[in-house]
């Protein structure tokens, strides 16, 4: 009798769409799924999915749990409950949809590879920061607005081994730094006073 | 085509990113263009090594200008590598001076040469220090008080003779690294109830008559992460408080010959790391006394062993108390010479085990076995293991450096025919220096020569 209780319970607590899922057809015949399984599942699975909405308007299904470990900013949404779950998708207006879909590889990758060694995480990371600046810039703002610290510092350690060890006329190759804006005099003396520099 | 994207961000991520770099390569951003010119000087961290200018006097008038030049005059962070006499107007302790403040998270110094300890003193006592390093030869070893609240990584160099109490008086100290010369330390006692990382380690040219270690004492009952280092000493007593917390532990600890007795106590206060390390001359003392005792390591889960001399009745008995080891390297260290090419002639030692270790038939997942010789009590160790791992996914073997081909060759044929446990079991072979794949289980390997020297 108890369980029949709680059952109907259960089902009280699910929303009706989902409560129409609980009848499937087996061997010809209409059976009630068991709903608290189906509500279990939901509350516990850590395959909930939550939906990023880009700049353009696309919209990415991603793990909540994956986004919730490196993003800040999305953690809290989702812990002060302003992110209603099926309803709601997250609207990300300053990222595009190319640099989402990046950022979303990352998170996921670190989230299902954390156990793996270092050598490997370091070299699925060179490959991924393999941008041009422009790529490069859109993450790095992506990162800061949805603050996923790790992403932030791997990105300020590839500008850093941008400017590190190198020379001026390489750095300015590598930013891409047409007009220094310095006087032809002025190059021209930094360059006899600070050789090595150059 | 592209535009100067990277210059479009705010001054203070870039200065951020300034901050990472050795100070010489941030000042020289001045020169990108009109937009880096003055940006430098807004950093807060700085990092100076005279490798990067090499003379003395044009180091310092650099370290002075960068200074003087600076917007704030709070410092969060200073690494300097220099000598400790610069000039005839103490430059190092002039700059140390600027440091220190409110502000000061990390300072490092590595300095070349006797250094006067009147700024030493203001060092220690520097209550807003996260971390510090000091790698310098201090002429007097009193640091007269300690004040250190924050302290949280703590590098101390070799020649420095402090009074370890200072470790009790950092209340937050979680990463401790100390080099030392034996020599100055007859007794070692370390007390931190916060300590998560150890890392002792004894660095000194070899004598004649090698010093001997009296006692060394720790007392950290949360750590995490041990490393000890001590094969140019020797060690007649260690006293150590046991560690529940233990992660990874790397032992390299030559005894003195006939005291022994701390070698259990040791391994029975490691007994729940998941992972341990085992140098040559801590493996001797084990086969030598063949009735030590092992405790039951039951977390351990990789096991790396230098054995000087194989024995395969410790490793089996070492094997027996770790039910869920997962991963075993074996580094064969001293049997064979370079270029040394006659097979040994005794007569194997190896007995058949009563009953399979539990980790060998049901976890082992990676054996490795470097510098291995052809000889019998190692193959039949190896034959062994290999038949009754049913579980091993990938074996990895390394050969002598001096090994000529058609050695290297009889080896691999002979392995290969082993009768193997596992049917998934892939067999990878490498020699120092390069390696080659023999499968498609995917290279994990790596160059170091001798493992037990890693720090």
């Amino acid at each position: 009798m108890e369980l029949l209780c709680i059952r109907q319970w259960i089902s009280g607590l699910l929303p009706t769409w989902l409560s129409a899922w609980c009848i499937k057809p087996v061997g010809g015949a209409l059976v009630r799924q068991e709903p608290e399984y189906i509500l279990l599942a939901l509350m516990g699975s850590p395959l909930k999915k939550i939906m990023l909405c880009s700049s353009e308007k696309e919209i990415f299904s991603v793990e909540e749990q994956v986004m919730v470990q490196h993003s800040v900013i999305i953690n809290n949404m989702i812990e002060d409950g302003s992110y209603n779950h099926e309803e709601s998708k997250i609207p990300l207006d300053c990222v595009d949809s190319k640099t989402l879909k990046k950022v979303i590889d990352y998170c996921t990758h670190h989230t299902h590879h954390h156990n793996d060694n270092q050598e490997d995480l370091e070299a699925w990371d060179a490959q991924f920061l393999n941008v041009d600046s422009n790529g490069l810039y859109d993450l790095l703002m992506a990162a800061n607005y949805l603050e996923i610290r790790n992403l932030l510092d791997l990105i300020y350690g590839t500008i850093k081994n941008m400017i590190k060890g190198k020379k001026i006329d390489e750095i300015r190759r590598i930013f891409n730094i047409k007009d220094h804006g310095f006087t032809p005099e002025e190059e021209e003396q930094n360059r006899k006073e600070y050789p090595h520099f150059y | 085509m592209g535009t100067d994207i990277i210059s479009s961000l705010p001054n203070s991520l870039l200065c951020h990113i300034l901050s990472f770099l050795p100070t010489i390569d941030a000042v020289g951003t001045s020169f990108l263009s009109r937009r880096w010119r003055h940006l430098w000087k807004d950093l807060q961290a700085f990092d100076f090594d005279t490798q990067r200018i090499g003379n003395n006097e044009r180091f310092v008038s650099f370290v002075d200008t960068v200074l003087s030049q600076r917007r704030f005059s709070d410092i969060r962070k200073l690494r300097l590598i220099c000598g400790a006499h610069l000039d005839s107007g103490n430059a190092v302790g002039r700059w140390v001076r600027a440091a220190l403040g409110p502000c000061l998270q990390e300072m490092h110094l590595l300095l070349y040469g006797d250094v006067s300890s009147n700024y030493v003193d203001e060092i220690f006592t520097c209550a807003s220090l996260v971390s510090l390093t000091l790698v310098a030869n201090l002429v007097l070893n009193n640091i007269s008080s300690v004040h250190l609240p924050l302290l949280k990584n703590l590098s101390l160099g070799p020649d420095v003779p402090v009074d370890l109490n200072l470790i009790s008086a950092c209340p937050a100290l979680e990463y401790l690294y100390f080099i030392f010369d034996a020599s100055f330390y007859p007794n070692i006692h370390l007390l931190s109830p916060s300590l998560k990382r150890l890392r002792l380690i004894e660095a000194r040219e070899r004598d004649f008559d090698d010093p001997i270690i009296t006692e060394i004492q720790i007392d950290a009952p949360n750590l995490e992460y041990l490393r000890i280092y001590l094969e140019e000493s020797c060690v007649r007593t260690l006293v150590i408080s046991d560690f529940p917390n233990m992660m990874e532990a790397s032992i390299d600890i030559a005894p003195k010959a006939e005291h022994v007795d701390w070698v259990p106590k040791l391994l029975q206060a490691l007994s729940k790391t998941k992972k341990l390390a085992l140098g040559g001359f801590t493996t001797q003392c084990l086969v030598k006394a063949p009735n030590l005792h092992f405790p039951e390591f039951s977390y351990l889960c990789q096991l790396r062993i230098c054995i000087r001399s194989f024995n395969s009745g410790v490793l089996i008995k070492l094997l027996c108390c770790c039910p869920k080891l997962q991963v075993l390297k074996i580094d064969n260290n001293g049997v064979q010479y370079f270029g040394d090419q006659t097979p040994r002639t005794e007569p194997s030692s190896w007995t058949q085990p009563a009953s399979v270790p539990n980790c060998v038939r049901s976890h082992l997942n990676i054996l490795e076995f470097r510098r291995y010789p052809d000889s019998l009590e190692e193959r039949e160790f190896l034959a062994y293991i290999l038949q009754n791992a049913l579980v091993l996914k990938t074996f990895i073997i390394y050969t002598n450096i001096g090994s000529f081909e058609k050695e290297k060759e009889h080896i691999l044929n002979e392995i290969s025919v082993l009768p193997r446990g596992s049917s998934i079991c892939q067999v990878e072979e490498f020699t120092y220096g390069k390696c080659f794949f023999l499968s498609s289980g995917g290279y994990k390997g790596d160059d170091s020569y001798c493992f037990s020297m890693e720090l």
